[in-house]
């Protein structure tokens, strides 16, 4: 518990506060204090506690840089953001908030806001990262950002340069425009209602290539690890083959992605110009060596005049710096620094063109309107199509958690707008009745966080009735009961609501031999049917099953209900019942 | 700071108390914020979601092997590929266009199916699907040189040769004047109406103009000439001659004709003979024996309300003649045929007419009485 | 860095800060909603019915040979468009436009008759005049084929078409008809609303005349209507009061309703019927043009049951003249 230096914090008994500490003494009262508690404890688990913070502070504290907390940190994040990961699971979950870092995610917030006029429940938590990048820049980046994490250990761990070369691949390349181009493009068709900053947004990204590719593969090489039956995702191998082109990017340009396509960083960017305190390079004493650019993280040309935008604060240029020419300072002098970011007028307007251009010709497909997909089955609880565009940032936590596996990321079912979105894929699993879990997590209320009464129609939310997800049609040319003298109707038997929406009348039929059977042959009643598909599930013409759900009947828009009546269960029961 | 582990080496040792601090203050909220985030997982509202893995395991053993106790997988691939055969039968989205001189497309061809007929003849559809309705292809075309005069081209393609035929003939007006290029045809006031294969073709124009018209009638020909035939299940359409029919009375009857059950996929036309009008049905039974089937359920029907007189021979046919209300019914069967005069006020009339077109015998229905 | 500087950059951080603070708390959404279940709200249309003195007749009913004629006979018997046209007034005559049909099928409004009632109510001092449908097929084409456009063009009538923007959610207590999408922009400026309609046979509802004329002021799925289309007929006479209704009975869609497509479909009555009642107008124009049993047209029953017209024509203060 000593410290072999007068310079560290810890203070040793007697020892008199310095003068530089004075305005610290909060902190240095409380590890004092801290070490006190410890001194004077007996076997007891709080002050083992204690004892174990004492020693942090007292020991590692002694030796600790910045940028060693910086690391702390990024690791401390790294394993939250991972942990949550793995815990977004029915069995985990308890109260743990899953999306958390999503919800700080200032993009999310932002381009929500943009898009719905709305900051949807915890989103407002992105306030919280957005004062203090308005006080110190882009410290998000290189400090909470697990995306960057991976990505900054990937350049540790396989980018084997020399200190020249580390020098050279560190400096400021146009190549970072490209990022600001990306953003502008995302935030000008937020404006016209079409949400596409998930793609490429680190935080949706990596929980995207986690959900779908990820925790299925590392499931696939280790069973039972992640997941009690297997779980498979339509495209995985192209969202997995994204996170590896990223990571694998670090190589030939350390920090790729962070530097050149991240649209969060390059919000964070655009936000740092604000920024009060930077990193400041003094002249007078830099000799030019160049060595501050070793371990830059952001290529901000902390040699001249630091770019801003560029910087992601993670403190090594200070580390690196052999004559203390930089220094972290409050408000230094402007003509050493580029506060914007760099991005020419010319390109800001190539963005915009390209952000209007993409939204016009995503829409214009019709999609998600005239020519909506029958496949485009929602989760229960999404708003309407249009809405839906406007929130989801296809992070696909939905898809993390669903503990059927049904919902699956799209590919271009939804247009192109609707890419990695998610929908119900009844071959892979079926809509759980007692299960809104996709909507607990989503982040941005795409699946609104409604309960289990009112997604089921229950209790005080009888009369407005159940959502409705799809309807289930048959096939009678591949039903057995219907074309192939086969008893069967599990799909009858499965059908969870009450009353049954699945019905059966028994018929006689004549067989191909001439001889005759008593089959029962099933029936769908739409004013009762929600469309969650466990009978096309568990139908036994299991490649393309003779019941299928379509996307007909969903209750989230009054556009695409099926029934003219169909939010008045009471009322249509009895129609229904008088046409029988 | 040599004794820490570091591969680095640090230009800098002069760390101030400030970083110091602020480094400890960063990881005081760390741990803060890790305490709090356990705290808030730890407490929650169970109800929230079902919260037991078990409820949904529960569900997935319910259900599991249901369909497996109804047959072996082995049987199911069979009766799969089965399903598999009947591949729809949709037809690329052609454009619909004309040859003839004088008429230019005026905008796109469009397409309807059965989810979409609705949006072109809205409370119209019900009366095709009634009929199996497949697609609606529909065109419209200026009539070059006028004032804005249009001829308006719809193929309905239903599914069968026999529902094409039914909603032709149920559509059918009496006013309608035969046409010579196809059998199933008909020109009314300002338009063509045919049947060719399994379409229903409608050529509607703007005006009852001659020259539009003989327009129209080109179009109709080169339409129908492009439509494959087809006459599947149209057998018992060409049983009633065409000689003496009155223009429009085709017509047929899915079931239950004339109140029996027995009669069913019948087709009726009338005709002139002399001052009166008779009807006259036929049928084509897929075997002999069900032929004959029919024809014995039908008489015994007549016989039960009406009564039964002697038969006059007609070729070599089974003939009943019943008479029921004070009209006379002619009925007959000749090897698949089941045809014959109903309703009729005069007996010999009847009798001659069935004699003139069923009279002369015919060889192969033999060979099913021996068979 | 000088002191203005710093203020200036102080003031610039400390504003985007309180900025997004207040941004982020004025857009906070707190609660979550289900969707497609949240409160609807919309337009109730007014009533555009006009004053009625005691003496005045309910149901003009005119029978002839010309339908400018005969037209103008069954609202002379009225008492005459200035009943229900004052100078000045904004008038939406909606037409049945629903097919690009030609005229002489009778699928669609005859554009003389949009023709003499434009007429009218032009001499009767009308400022403007509105023609509106939302047609089943493509608006152009339905009103260029039925020849209203041509009408339009030649009286410098305002055709609407149903742009998307042109419709509002509707606000309905009807028998199933609550909230639809109401093609509600030309009643925006409309003082008097006149519904044109032929005499058609039905496939579904038997007869589309002046009642279910007004289908065309919906949007949205109106195939979905057909799950109930006795209901919703009946419903239409809640929702529009019009001034005046026109029941073209001079030639009349007989069979293969609603679009015909032969001559031989169309049968010549010589009648037109125009009436305050919708419901006394439809109930004469089913018996009389279309000849068939009243008993047997749901809708008109439910109406009548729900207070919304009379069915029986003949209680009602009718006039019958021969042109």
């Amino acid at each position: 518990m000593s410290c072999g230096s007068g310079n560290c914090g810890c203070g040793g008994k007697g020892h008199q506060p310095e003068p530089e500490a004075g305005p610290e003494s909060p902190v240095t009262d409380y590890i004092k204090s801290a070490k006190n508690n410890s001194r004077g404890s007996v076997p007891d688990p709080r002050n083992a506690f204690a004892r174990a913070i004492g020693w942090f502070f007292s020991t590692i504290m002694a030796d600790m840089r910045i940028t060693r907390v910086r690391i702390i940190s990024q690791a401390f994040f790294f394993i939250l953001f991972l942990f949550f990961v793995v815990i977004t699971d029915l069995r985990y979950l308890k109260g743990y908030p899953v999306s958390l870092f999503l919800e700080v995610d200032p993009l999310v917030g932002v381009a929500t806001a943009i898009t719905t006029g709305t900051v949807y429940k915890a989103l407002i938590l992105g306030l919280i990262l957005l004062i203090p990048t308005l006080l110190l820049g882009r410290f998000f980046c290189n400090w909470i950002c697990p995306y960057g994490t991976l990505h900054q250990l990937t350049n540790f761990l396989f980018g084997s340069r020399d200190e020249q070369q580390r020098i050279e691949s560190n400096r400021f390349s146009n190549l970072q425009q490209l990022k600001y181009v990306i953003w502008l493009a995302m935030i000008v068709a937020a404006l016209f209602g079409s949400l596409q900053i998930g793609l490429l947004d680190p935080i949706c990204l990596f929980h995207r290539s986690m959900a779908t590719a990820i925790l299925p593969g590392i499931n696939l090489i280790f069973p039972d690890t992640f997941y009690v039956e297997q779980y498979f995702h339509v495209g995985a191998w192209l969202i997995g083959g994204i996170l590896l082109f990223f990571v694998g990017m670090n190589v030939i340009i350390p920090r790729f992605f962070c530097r050149a396509v991240c649209p969060l960083g390059a919000f964070l960017g655009v936000l740092s110009r604000f920024s009060v305190i930077r990193i400041e390079r003094d002249p007078n004493k830099c000799i030019d060596c160049d060595a501050c650019l070793k371990n830059c993280q952001g290529a901000s040309d902390p040699h001249t005049q630091l770019r801003k935008s560029e910087c992601f604060v993670c403190f090594e240029c200070i580390d690196d710096c052999p004559v203390d020419a930089i220094s972290f300072s409050f408000m230094p002098n402007k003509e050493h620094e580029v506060a914007g970011p760099p991005l020419p007028g010319r390109r800001a307007a190539l963005a915009s063109l390209l952000g209007v251009a993409g939204y016009a010709v995503a829409r214009a497909s019709g999609d998600s309107d005239a020519n909506f997909n029958k496949k485009v089955i929602r989760p229960p609880g999404s708003v309407a199509e249009e809405g839906f565009l406007e929130r989801c940032i296809k992070c696909d936590q939905c898809i993390r958690v669903c503990p059927t596996n049904v919902l699956q990321p799209t590919v271009m079912e939804a247009g192109l707008e609707g890419f990695w979105t998610p929908i119900l894929n009844m071959k892979v699993g079926y809509c759980e009745l007692n299960c809104t879990l996709c909507g607990q997590v989503c982040p941005t209320g795409a699946i609104q966080r409604i309960s289990i009464e009112e997604k089921n129609g229950r209790g005080q939310f009888a009369e407005q009735g159940p959502v409705k997800i799809g309807t289930a049609f048959y096939d009678h040319g591949r039903c057995l009961p219907w074309a192939m003298e086969t008893p069967c109707v599990v799909c009858e038997e499965v059908c969870p609501t009450s009353p049954k929406a699945i019905y059966s009348h028994e018929v006689t039929i004549r067989k191909r031999d001439g001889g005759s059977m008593t089959v029962r042959r099933p029936y769908v009643d739409p004013s009762l049917c929600i469309g969650c598909g466990i009978c096309e599930h568990e139908c036994p013409v299991k490649d393309h099953a003779a019941i299928r759900v379509t996307a007909i009947g969903e209750t989230r828009s009054t556009e695409r209900r099926l029934l003219m009546d169909g939010g008045d269960p009471s009322s249509l029961l009895d129609l229904v019942k008088k046409k029988r | 700071m040599p004794q820490s582990v570091n591969k680095r080496d640090f230009y800098r040792t002069d760390i101030s108390l400030v970083e110091k601090s602020m480094g400890g203050l960063i990881i005081l909220i760390l741990l803060i914020l890790g305490i709090g985030l356990v705290y808030k997982g730890r407490s929650y509202d169970a109800t929230l979601y079902t919260g037991d893995p078990e409820a949904l395991e529960s569900t997935r053993v319910a259900v599991e092997g249901k369909a497996a106790t109804v047959r072996g997988a082995g049987d199911l691939r069979a009766y799969e590929l089965a399903g598999a055969g009947q591949a729809a039968m949709t037809s690329a989205g052609k454009e619909l266009v004309t040859t003839v001189a004088g008429l230019s497309p005026l905008g796109p061809t469009e397409v309807y199916n059965e989810e979409t007929l609705f949006e072109k003849i809205n409370g119209r559809a019900p009366a095709y699907f009634q009929f199996n309705f497949q697609e609606l292809t529909s065109r419209s075309f200026l009539v070059d040189g006028t004032a804005g005069d249009f001829i308006d081209a719809y193929l309905f393609r239903m599914d069968s040769p026999i529902n094409a035929f039914g909603i032709f003939s149920i559509e059918r007006s009496e006013a309608g004047a035969a046409l010579d290029f196809i059998a199933d045809g008909y020109r009314s006031g300002m338009g063509y109406f045919m049947r060719q294969g399994t379409t229903y073709v409608q050529v509607i124009t703007s005006s009852s103009d001659p020259a539009i018209m003989s327009l129209a009638e080109s179009f109709s020909m080169e339409l129908a000439a492009g439509l494959p035939e087809d006459n599947t299940g149209l057998e018992g359409r060409f049983l009633l001659p065409a000689e003496g029919q009155i223009p429009g009375s085709l017509t047929y009857i899915s079931e239950d004709a004339y109140g029996q059950s027995a009669l069913s996929g019948i087709f009726e036309a009338k005709y002139e003979s002399g001052e009166q009008e008779l009807t006259l049905f036929g049928m084509n039974a897929p075997t002999a024996e069900e032929a004959s089937g029919t024809w014995e359920a039908v008489r015994d029907f007549y016989g039960k309300f009406g009564t039964l007189e002697e038969a006059p021979a007609i070729g070599d046919a089974e003939v009943f003649v019943a008479e029921s209300f004070g009209q006379w019914n002619i009925i007959l069967t000749s090897g698949q045929t089941v045809a014959g005069v109903v309703n009729a006020n005069d007996r010999d009339l009847a009798v001659r007419f069935l004699q003139t077109h069923f009279g002369t015998a015919e060889g192969e229905s033999e060979e099913e009485y021996i068979f | 860095m000088n002191r203005r500087q710093f203020l200036r950059h102080m003031a610039l951080t400390g504003t985007a800060s309180a900025g997004a603070m207040a941004a982020g708390f004025y857009l906070w959404q707190r609660e979550h909603f289900v969707p497609g279940f949240q409160e609807q709200s919309g337009i109730t249309l007014p009533s555009f019915v006009a004053e009625k003195a005691a003496s005045q007749a309910d149901l003009g009913i005119a029978h002839g040979s010309d339908r400018f004629a005969v037209t103008r006979a069954a609202i002379d018997a009225l008492g005459g468009i200035q009943r229900f046209i004052k100078k000045g007034d904004v008038v939406l005559l909606k037409p049945n436009v629903a097919f690009d049909r030609p005229p002489a099928l009778a699928a669609t409004t005859h554009p003389d008759s949009l023709r003499v009632i434009a007429q009218l109510v032009l001499e009767a001092g009308a400022k403007k005049i509105i023609v509106a449908d939302n047609p089943i097929n493509s608006p152009a084409g339905c009103f260029l084929k039925s020849g209203l456009q041509a009408v339009a063009g030649e009286l410098d009538l305002e055709l609407m078409y149903p742009e998307q923007s042109a419709f509002t959610n509707l606000e309905l207590e009807g028998e199933i008809l609550r909230h639809w999408p109401l093609f509600y922009r030309p009643f925006e400026r409309a003082d008097k609303v006149i519904g044109i309609a032929p005499c058609k046979d039905h496939n579904l509802c038997s007869a589309s005349m002046t009642m279910k004329n007004w289908y065309g002021l919906l949007g949205g799925r109106r195939n979905q209507f057909h799950q109930h289309i006795h209901s919703i007929i009946s419903d239409f006479a809640l929702m529009v009061k019009p001034s005046l209704v026109v029941l073209d009975g001079m030639s009349v869609l007989i069979s293969n309703g609603p679009t015909g497509g032969r001559l031989s479909d169309v049968k010549e009555m010589g009648t037109v019927v125009a009436g305050t009642d919708m419901v006394a107008v439809d109930s004469y124009g089913y018996t009389n043009l279309l000849e068939r049993d009243i008993a047997g047209l749901d809708y008109l029953h439910k109406a009548h049951e729900r207070g919304l017209g009379n069915m029986n024509w003949q209680e009602t203060i009718w006039k019958e003249i021969r042109v």
